[in-house]
C-alpha cells in the first residue's frame, strides 16, 4: 500500500509537471492585414496559419494568427485594423499597404506601443516598419517589360495594367516598366490602365482598352487581376503577347491555351510564411533582418514548366 | 344650438427620446453587452522597471494581465469613436436631407475631394530628424513665393484653421451645387447626386493627374502641416495605466466634433424654424408650400448641409491619416444612408433625428468592431468563428433587424394615437 501510494504520488507529481511544462510554452499571436480578401492572392499569403503550425512545432511555441484583411481594398480600414491588432496586445504585424501615407500613423502607433510591424507585398517605407518581404518591384517591372519585348521580337504597341493607381508597389512596376520600354525603339506604349483590383474590374478594362485600341499586340500586366476571370482575353492566342505578375492556378489556364506568353510567380505564400519567421525571431529573439528589405525571388512560369509548378499550388492554398 | 369649442389638443414636451430612439439605445446597449460577454481576453503587458507601488519606488518585472477585449478604452475610442467619427457626421447630414425628402448619394465623392484638396493646400517638403520625426517645411504652394511665407501662415493655429476652412468649404460649395440641380432642374435627387458623385469623384482624380498622376497626397517625402494634423485632428493623448507600465494612445479630437456636430444637429432640427421647415417640407411637400415655407430655400438648406457635413468627414479623415487619396470615401454613401435608415429616418421624408442618426452609425460601428474583436463565439454546446468575410453579412442583417425594430414601433405609435381618436366617437 505504501508503495501504491508512493507510485501515485509520482505520478501526480510527474503530472503536474508536465502540466507546468506545458504552460511554460510561450505563445504567441501575430496579425496579418492583406490589402483585401477579394484579391485572390492574398489568399495564399492567409496560409500564415502552416507556418504558425511548422514553427510552432519547431521551436516549441504556441503561435496564432489573427487576420483582418478587410473585404475590399480600402488603406483606412486597414490603418484600423493595424490599430485594432496593436491595441489587443498582438506580439506582431504584417501589412501588405494599399496605400503607404495612409498606413504610416497606423504603423507608427502600433511601434509605439510596442508591436513590431513589418510589410510585405507592398511597402510603407516611410514608416517605423522593421521589416519588408517582397518583390523588388524594379526588378519585377523591368523583367515584365524585358520578357515582354522578347515575346514581341522588341517592336509593337503595348498596353500597361497598372491596378491601384495610389499602391506604392504598383507605381514602382510601372514607372520601371516604362523606363524599360523606353529603350525598346520600336516599341510603342500606347497607355497605362488604372483599375480597381478586383478580377472583373480589370477583365473589364483590358477588353475595353482592347477593343478601343485594337493596335495593341502586347499587354505588360504588373498583376495578374484579369487571369482570375475565365475568358478574360479575347482575341487569338499569340496574336497579342501577355506577361503578367503572379501564377495562380487559374491564371495557369491562360499560359496553357496560349492566351498568356510568361507568369512571374511572386512569392504569393511566402508572403505568409516568411512574415510569420520574421515576426517570430523578432518577438522570441529581438532580431531584425539583417537587410530590412528581404527580396522574395520571382519565378518565371512559362509552358516548359506550368505543370511543374502547379503542383505546388495544393500545398499553398491549404488543400 | 351652439356647437362646444374645440379644444386644440395640448401641446405636450416630450421628455424622453421617442420609442425609435429608444429601441435604438437599447439594441446599441444589447449588442454591446452580447460583444462584451463574448469577447476573449487580450494580453495588457506591463513593462518591467522601477515604478512607484503604493508610494514606494520598486523594481517590478516584465508582467501580463488579461483584459476583456471589447470593452475597454484601448479598443472603444480608438476602434469604435474615433473610426465611426466621420461616418456619424455625414449621417447627420444625411439624414437633415432624407427628412427633406430627399437623398444624397455623392457624400462619399465630397468627403474625398475635400480631403484631396486639403492635403493639396496643407501639404509641403518634410525630412525626418535625429528622433525619428517628421519636420514639416512649409506649404508646397508657398515655395513659389517665399515672400509670402510669414509666420503668421505658418502658425500652428492657421494652420488647423487652414485645413478646417477648405475643408467645410469645399464641400458646402459642392452641396450648394447639388441644391442648385435639384432646385433649378427639378429633377429627382437621386439622379442629381449620383452624377454629381461622378462628377465630384472627377474632380479630385482631375486635380491627381494635374499634379502629375499623384493620387496620393502628400507626394513624395512631403507631409502635411502637423498643426491640422498632430496638433489639431490627429493630437495624441498618451495615457499611462498602472502605474505608468503600460501605454495607450488616444485621439479625442474627431470624437469631440462628432458630438459637437449631433448636438448641432439635434439643436437645428429640434429647435430651430430652419430645421421644423425640413420636417414640414419632407412630410408633406404640397402642405409646407401652401403655408408659405419656401421650398427652394429648404432644399438649398439641406443639400449645403449635407455638403457641409461631408466636407468636416473629409477633414477628419485627411487631419487623422494625415494623407488623403482620390479615391477616399468611394462607396461610403452606401453606409452613411444605412446608418441614416437605420436610425429612424424614412425615406419617403419627415421622419428621423440626428440622435438616431449617430445611433444607427454606432450599430453599425459596433457590428464591424464586434467581427474584429470576437474572433470565434463559444455558445457552450458549439462555438463558430466569425472574421472579416462575415461582415457583410451580419452588417445586412443587423440593418434588417434594426429597421424592423423601427418599423414596430411606428405601428405600435401609430396604434396608440389611433386610440384616444377612437375613445372620441
Amino acid at each position: 500500500m505504501r508503495i501504491s501510494a508512493l507510485l501515485l504520488a509520482a505520478a501526480a507529481t510527474l503530472g503536474m509537471a508536465s502540466g507546468a511544462f506545458a504552460q511554460a510554452k510561450q505563445k504567441f499571436t501575430f496579425g496579418i492585414v492583406a490589402k483585401s480578401q477579394s484579391n485572390p492572392v492574398f489568399q495564399a499569403a492567409h496560409q500564415a496559419r502552416d507556418a504558425a503550425k511548422e514553427l510552432g512545432q519547431k521551436y516549441n511555441v504556441d503561435i496564432t494568427i489573427n487576420i483582418q484583411t478587410p473585404p475590399d481594398e480600402d488603406a483606412q480600414k486597414e490603418a484600423q485594423a493595424v490599430e485594432q491588432l496593436a491595441n489587443a496586445g498582438v506580439d506582431g504585424i504584417a501589412v501588405s499597404c494599399s496605400n503607404a501615407n495612409t498606413l504610416v500613423p497606423a504603423i507608427n502607433k502600433a511601434v509605439e506601443l510596442g508591436v513590431p510591424v513589418m510589410c510585405f507585398d507592398s511597402d510603407s517605407p516611410k514608416s517605423k516598419r522593421f521589416a519588408y518581404y517582397g518583390t523588388d518591384d524594379e526588378v519585377c517591372g523591368r523583367l515584365v517589360a524585358e520578357n515582354l519585348a522578347k515575346f514581341m521580337d522588341e517592336k509593337g504597341n503595348v498596353c500597361i495594367l497598372a491596378g491601384n493607381q495610389s499602391a506604392p508597389n504598383l507605381q514602382t512596376r510601372a514607372k520601371a516598366v516604362r523606363d524599360t520600354l523606353a529603350k525598346y525603339p520600336n516599341i510603342k506604349i500606347i497607355d497605362t490602365i488604372y483599375h480597381e483590383e478586383t478580377p472583373d474590374k480589370a477583365a473589364l478594362a483590358v477588353q475595353r482598352e482592347q477593343t478601343s485600341h485594337p493596335e495593341i499586340n502586347g499587354w505588360a500586366m504588373i498583376g495578374g487581376w484579369p487571369l482570375f476571370t475565365r475568358d478574360a482575353l479575347k482575341w487569338q492566342p499569340g496574336t497579342v503577347k501577355v506577361v503578367a505578375v503572379d501564377a495562380l492556378p487559374p491564371e495557369l489556364a491562360y499560359l496553357k491555351s496560349g492566351h498568356v506568353q510568361m507568369l512571374l510567380a511572386q512569392d504569393c505564400y511566402g508572403w505568409g510564411y516568411k512574415s510569420v519567421e520574421i515576426l517570430l525571431n523578432k518577438a522570441m529573439n529581438g532580431k531584425n533582418p539583417e537587410n530590412p528589405k528581404v527580396i522574395d525571388p520571382l519565378t518565371p512560369v512559362t509552358t516548359a514548366n506550368v505543370d511543374e509548378f502547379a503542383k505546388k499550388w495544393d500545398k499553398w492554398l491549404g488543400k | 344650438m351652439t356647437q362646444p369649442a374645440i379644444q386644440a389638443p395640448a401641446l405636450r414636451r416630450r421628455r424622453w427620446p421617442q420609442l425609435q430612439e429608444l429601441g435604438l439605445i437599447v439594441v446599441v446597449l444589447l449588442l454591446g453587452l452580447g460583444i462584451w460577454l463574448a469577447s476573449p481576453s487580450v494580453p495588457v503587458k506591463l513593462q518591467a522597471g522601477d515604478f512607484l507601488v503604493n508610494g514606494v519606488m520598486t523594481h517590478v518585472q516584465r508582467q501580463t494581465i488579461q483584459e476583456n477585449n471589447f470593452l475597454r478604452v484601448a479598443n472603444l475610442v480608438p476602434s469604435v469613436f474615433t473610426v465611426m467619427s466621420w461616418f456619424a457626421v455625414m449621417a447627420i447630414g444625411q439624414t437633415i436631407v432624407i427628412i427633406s425628402g430627399g437623398i444624397d448619394i455623392s457624400v462619399g465623392s465630397i468627403m474625398g475631394l475635400s480631403a484631396f484638396v486639403t492635403a493639396l493646400v496643407l501639404q509641403g517638403p518634410s525630412e525626418i530628424d535625429n528622433s525619428g520625426n517628421v519636420v514639416w517645411h512649409g506649404y508646397q504652394w508657398l515655395n513659389h513665393a517665399p515672400l509670402f511665407m510669414h509666420p503668421f501662415l505658418l502658425a500652428p493655429v492657421t494652420q488647423a484653421c487652414l485645413g478646417a476652412a477648405v475643408a467645410m468649404g469645399v464641400g458646402l460649395l459642392c452641396g450648394l451645387f447639388n441644391g442648385l440641380l435639384v432646385v433649378g432642374l427639378r429633377m429627382h435627387p437621386f439622379i442629381v447626386t449620383l452624377a454629381t458623385l461622378s462628377i465630384f469623384r472627377w474632380a479630385a482624380e482631375k486635380i491627381g493627374f494635374l499634379l502629375g498622376n499623384n493620387m496620393t497626397l502628400p507626394w513624395g517625402d512631403g507631409a502635411l502641416a502637423p498643426g491640422f494634423t498632430n496638433d489639431f485632428i490627429a493630437l495624441e493623448y498618451h495615457r499611462m495605466r498602472f502605474g505608468g507600465r503600460s501605454l495607450e494612445i488616444l485621439q479625442f479630437v474627431p470624437i469631440l466634433i462628432m458630438l459637437a456636430c449631433l448636438v448641432l444637429g439635434w439643436i437645428y432640427l429640434r429647435y430651430t424654424v430652419w430645421g421644423r421647415e425640413t420636417y414640414a417640407v419632407g412630410g408633406n411637400e404640397e402642405a409646407a408650400r401652401y403655408s408659405g415655407i419656401r421650398l427652394p430655400w429648404v432644399k438649398m438648406r439641406v443639400y449645403a448641409l449635407s455638403g457641409l457635413s461631408a466636407g468636416i468627414a473629409g477633414m477628419l479623415s485627411c487631419g487623422y491619416s494625415k494623407a488623403a487619396s482620390a479615391g477616399l470615401g468611394t462607396g461610403n454613401e452606401l453606409t452613411v444612408v444605412a446608418a441614416a435608415v437605420v436610425g429612424g429616418a424614412s425615406l419617403t421624408g419627415g421622419r428621423g433625428t440626428a440622435l438616431g442618426a449617430f445611433l444607427g452609425m454606432l450599430v453599425l460601428e459596433l457590428v464591424s468592431d464586434g467581427i474584429s474583436v470576437l474572433g470565434k463565439i463559444n455558445l457552450g454546446l458549439f462555438s463558430f468563428s466569425v472574421n472579416k468575410q462575415d461582415e457583410r453579412l451580419i452588417q445586412g442583417l443587423a440593418i434588417i433587424i434594426a429597421v424592423a425594430i423601427d418599423n414596430a414601433s411606428m405601428y405600435l405609435s401609430s396604434r396608440r394615437s389611433a386610440r384616444p381618436a377612437a375613445a372620441g366617437h
